[in-house]
């Protein structure tokens, strides 16, 4: 990427007990970009996520990187509060001053095209909906950093596609960075404008592709890439070969 | 080609979804702590009849004659007058305590196991420690009262704090929150079922606590509490009385469990969706 990095990880090492997740790892990210993180179960995509929002340490290497909003798989919404409590939970803790909370709630409500949901309580949400109400609070950080744990993963591919096409809206409006892990490859390039896959056991990168436009947005076009980055993480799962 | 046979349509009931629970019926559970009363006069006035023992006809001559005094309302304001400030002072000490306790290890393996080792001395024990050191006064109601309730309420709070989902304490970081936004955003309300019941047996605990000191300390410095009246029940030989005492101040208990703890759980486990009829 020619960007700006607005993180920059450097020989980053992780172990968990006696194996190792990342054994120096070496990854930029540009400010503004879209990068989707795939990769087999058990390399690293989420820890790798949780280090660089701070939430879990690494054992050795740099890790620079912005104050991050965070998206977990689940919606994480707190169910003592209401969809805009949570909203205006996470507008408190960014500094909002009381007067301006409520407009501002309304506001993020209505960017994740749920402008009556407000007073609703967390278990009277579908899944779709505390999904798009967790989006919702992650933006009232403010954090031009967003790093996103398999959001989708939980959901029916109708509301996933739905809420697809509004991730990229919110991101081309807001100009964030936005780092989102799955384990699905026709996620990753419908959205990803760059594609890494995590190696299962080396402990680094085993694959990098860039996606363009029409790859992203045309499915017969984006097929030939999705084939290219199954067979690889296919090789990856079941340990046939490393390929770089 | 086997024939296949008609599909035969059965009519099926659909079993009907649970109704929200209606207000009769929330009345109606609330009372119900009265039935099991009225059963267990029904079973002693029989047994009285059968034995020739003493009856509820005196317990209800006695309570008629403690009310024609005035002595049933003075009785439960003069508990209640030191009971509710003692018991909202020990929630407010057993929460900051549980809270602090919560936020260090160290501080918490130091100190909890004492927290249960007061909650099984039972805290009648602390009396006469408490008039040694205070005298008969008000100091020594409180001093009793905050021994028996705020462990309680602490380890209540603190079984919450142990249960709160790893994940919420994340969104919290995530989120940006200090210390004390954690404490009062995050932990709280996550442990506020256990923390309830925790209350729940704090008040308990407070109740019992308030009655042992008013019997064993109970005097004219104290004014005519519930325990004091119990107590001279006893030295009059006054049966009716002493059961008519004892029944009022179970009353209370229960009037404050059916009017404040029982509202407040249900009110809880509705909004997080875990009560029928839970979505209004």
């Amino acid at each position: 990427m020619n960007g700006t990095p607005t993180v920059e990880i450097a020989d980053l090492t992780k172990n968990f007990g006696s194996t190792p997740v990342f054994q120096g790892l070496d990854l930029a990210i540009s400010q503004g970009e879209f990068l989707c993180l795939v990769g087999g179960s058990g390399s690293g995509k989420s820890t790798l996520l949780n280090i660089i929002a701070g939430l879990d340490s690494a054992d050795g290497g740099t890790v620079l990187a912005p104050p991050a909003a965070v998206m977990f798989q689940e919606s994480a919404l707190l169910p003592w509060l209401s969809a805009a409590g949570n909203i205006s939970l996470a507008l408190k803790f960014a500094g909002v001053p009381r007067q301006n909370r409520a407009q501002r709630t309304q506001d993020l409500l209505n960017i994740v095209r749920l402008p009556g949901a407000g007073n609703r309580l967390v278990h009277q949400l579908s899944g779709g909906m505390q999904q798009r109400v967790a989006l919702a609070r992650a933006l009232a950080q403010n954090r031009s950093l967003l790093l996103m744990d398999e959001p989708f993963s939980a959901l029916d591919s109708i509301t996933r596609d739905f809420l697809h096409d509004e991730l990229e809206d919110i991101w081309r409006a807001t100009g964030r960075t936005i780092v989102l892990v799955t384990h699905n490859v026709r996620e990753a390039i419908r959205l990803g404008q760059r594609v890494i896959l995590l190696a299962s056991d080396q402990g680094g990168i085993a694959g990098e592709w860039q996606v363009s436009e029409t790859q992203r947005h045309d499915a017969v076009a984006g097929a030939a890439l999705a084939e290219t980055i199954r067979d690889v993480l296919h090789r990856e799962v079941h340990g046939l070969a490393a390929v770089s | 080609m086997p024939q296949l046979a008609e599909p035969v349509k059965t009519a099926r009931r659909v079993p009907a979804a649970p109704a929200a629970e209606s207000r009769t019926r929330r009345v109606l559970l609330m009372l119900a702590p009265l039935a099991t009363l009225v059963v267990v006069l029904g079973v002693w006035s029989v047994a009285s009849a059968v034995t020739g023992g003493i009856g509820p006809t005196a317990l209800f001559e006695a309570l008629g004659r403690l009310w024609a005094s005035g002595e049933v309302i003075q009785g439960i304001a003069t508990s209640l007058s030191r009971g509710v400030p003692g018991f909202l002072l020990s929630v407010l000490v057993g929460t900051v305590l549980a809270l602090v306790l919560s936020s260090s290890t160290w501080l918490r393996a130091a100190v909890a196991p004492y927290m249960t080792f007061l909650l099984t001395l039972p805290t009648v024990a602390w009396v006469p420690v408490a008039i040694l050191f205070f005298g008969v006064t008000d100091a020594t109601v409180y001093f009793v009262v905050l021994t028996g309730a705020v462990p309680a309420i602490v380890n209540g709070l603190l079984a919450g704090v142990d249960q709160i989902q790893p994940l919420h304490r994340r969104v919290g970081r995530v989120l940006g929150a200090r210390t004390w936004d954690t404490a009062l955003h995050i932990v709280l309300p996550a442990a506020l079922p256990a923390y309830i019941s925790g209350l729940r047996q704090g008040w308990a605990f407070c109740w019992r606590a308030l009655m042992a000191s008013e019997i064993i300390a109970g005097g004219q410095e104290l004014g005519l509490g519930l325990g004091t009246l119990l107590q001279r029940g006893r030295e009059l030989d006054d049966i009716g009385g002493v059961m008519a005492t004892i029944l009022l101040i179970l009353v209370v208990g229960v009037v404050i469990e059916v009017l404040v703890f029982g509202p407040l759980e249900r009110r809880l486990l509705r909004r997080r969706g875990l009560l029928v009829g839970g979505s209004q």
